[in-house]
């Protein structure tokens, strides 16, 4: 499964009813666009630690508010 | 066999609306209600202090059952937001205040979220140690001394209250409550993020959200397995009403039906550690609950879980 999957699974897993439609370029909104909100992410970011065993900082946390955004970090960060 | 008998609480009238506050913090109205879950928190009135609490939550018991104060072996009041600046202690103030007798031990527990379960098992274990037949523990925790009004991260989610639960002996088809199952835990090194340290409480909300969904379904699970129970088993998981959306979280890691998990929240907000006793207060009499666990967690960081049963 790609990192992007992963993200948008997790995302979906964390935030009941969400949709994230790559056609319609949802990976590219912010999460404000797309109904998530603060404590949604920290909910992600939980998960994004715990399933992809990637623990990231309080201060990169509030750079990283769209899929595209986390999923470029993860993969620089797993290289 | 020291056991709980009754809980009585007073959450003070005034109340300030979150709805009415939102716009001002950058949060709209559906993260108030499907969030946080807090409509309006409650706020003591400006000639109420933490002792006065704790006299009107004893009234109130009063009504539920008659106690009286030279009867009474033991006070315990369970606060990190003490009477006056903490000298005498808040439970001195409350045993001088009800007139109690001089035979009568009285102490304060300074913990916050997680006190409830700390006070019932240090409560439970003190009289048991030394043969006493009428205990109080009082919680009582007005952090709206302690709040900054311009904080969006705490300003819209602490409410203030008090409660009073009796522990005494008890005995089998009594219908009181034997509280058992016991697990206390700390980690000190992360109490960065619930502190005081300028006179008003800051907090780090992602940490303590972390540490909520982390540490506590892995405490409870391992209660429940010491005890060898189950979630069918436990009829009502009575949390510390932090947030809804902590709620709901432990709701989802636990894996849990989700009306086994009441919540409160929505007039008075997070009331520290009188958050749990108001919830049970409400389950203590409905016959078709039988067992309960009660799991607080917070400021310390400090988290307890324990079990009660219906005898």
């Amino acid at each position: 499964m790609s990192t992007q999957a992963k993200v948008i699974s997790i995302i979906m897993d964390v935030v009941i009813g969400v949709e994230i439609d790559e056609s319609h370029g949802d990976t590219a909104r912010p999460f404000t666009e797309l109904g998530i909100d603060s404590l949604d992410v920290a909910g992600i970011f939980l998960e994004i630690k715990e399933k992809l065993g990637v623990s990231v900082a309080d201060d990169k946390i509030d750079e990283l508010d769209t899929v595209e955004k986390i999923v470029a970090y993860l993969d620089t960060t797993t290289d | 066999m020291i056991g709980i008998s009754e809980i009585a609480s007073y959450v003070p009238r005034a109340r300030l609306s979150n709805f009415d506050r939102a716009d001002a913090f950058g949060m709209d109205e559906d993260f108030v209600r499907n969030k946080l879950g807090i409509h309006s928190v409650s706020r003591k009135g400006p000639n109420e202090d933490t002792a006065s609490l704790c006299v009107e939550a004893f009234r109130t018991l009063n009504l539920k059952r008659t106690v009286s104060p030279g009867d009474v072996d033991l006070v315990i009041v369970c606060t990190q937001n003490p009477e006056g600046h903490g000298i005498p202690h808040t439970s001195a103030h409350v045993h001088g205040a009800l007139e109690m007798a001089d035979n009568c031990a009285a102490f304060d527990i300074g913990l916050g979220c997680s006190g409830y379960i700390y006070g019932i098992g240090v409560a439970k274990s003190f009289m048991e140690a030394q043969n006493l037949k009428m205990g109080l523990l009082f919680t009582a925790d007005p952090y709206s001394k302690i709040l900054d009004d311009t904080d969006r991260t705490t300003e819209m989610l602490f409410g203030d209250a008090a409660t009073v639960t009796i522990l005494e002996p008890v005995s089998p088809g009594s219908g009181a409550w034997q509280p058992f199952g016991f697990r206390f835990s700390t980690r000190g090194s992360e109490g960065a993020a619930l502190t005081n340290e300028t006179g008003y409480l800051r907090m780090n909300g992602r940490a303590v959200f972390n540490f909520s969904a982390t540490a506590v379904p892995e405490q409870i699970r391992q209660a429940m397995k010491a005890e060898s129970l189950t979630v069918d088993d436990v009829d009502r998981f009575l949390f510390h009403q932090g947030s809804k959306y902590i709620l709901d979280t432990l709701t989802r890691r636990l894996a849990l039906p989700p009306n086994k998990v009441p919540c409160n929240l929505s007039n008075q907000g997070n009331t520290v550690s009188s958050s749990i006793p108001l919830l049970f207060e409400n389950q203590l009499h409905d016959a078709s609950i039988c067992l309960v666990a009660l799991s607080g967690f917070g400021v310390g960081l400090s988290w307890a879980t324990c079990f009660a049963r219906r005898l």
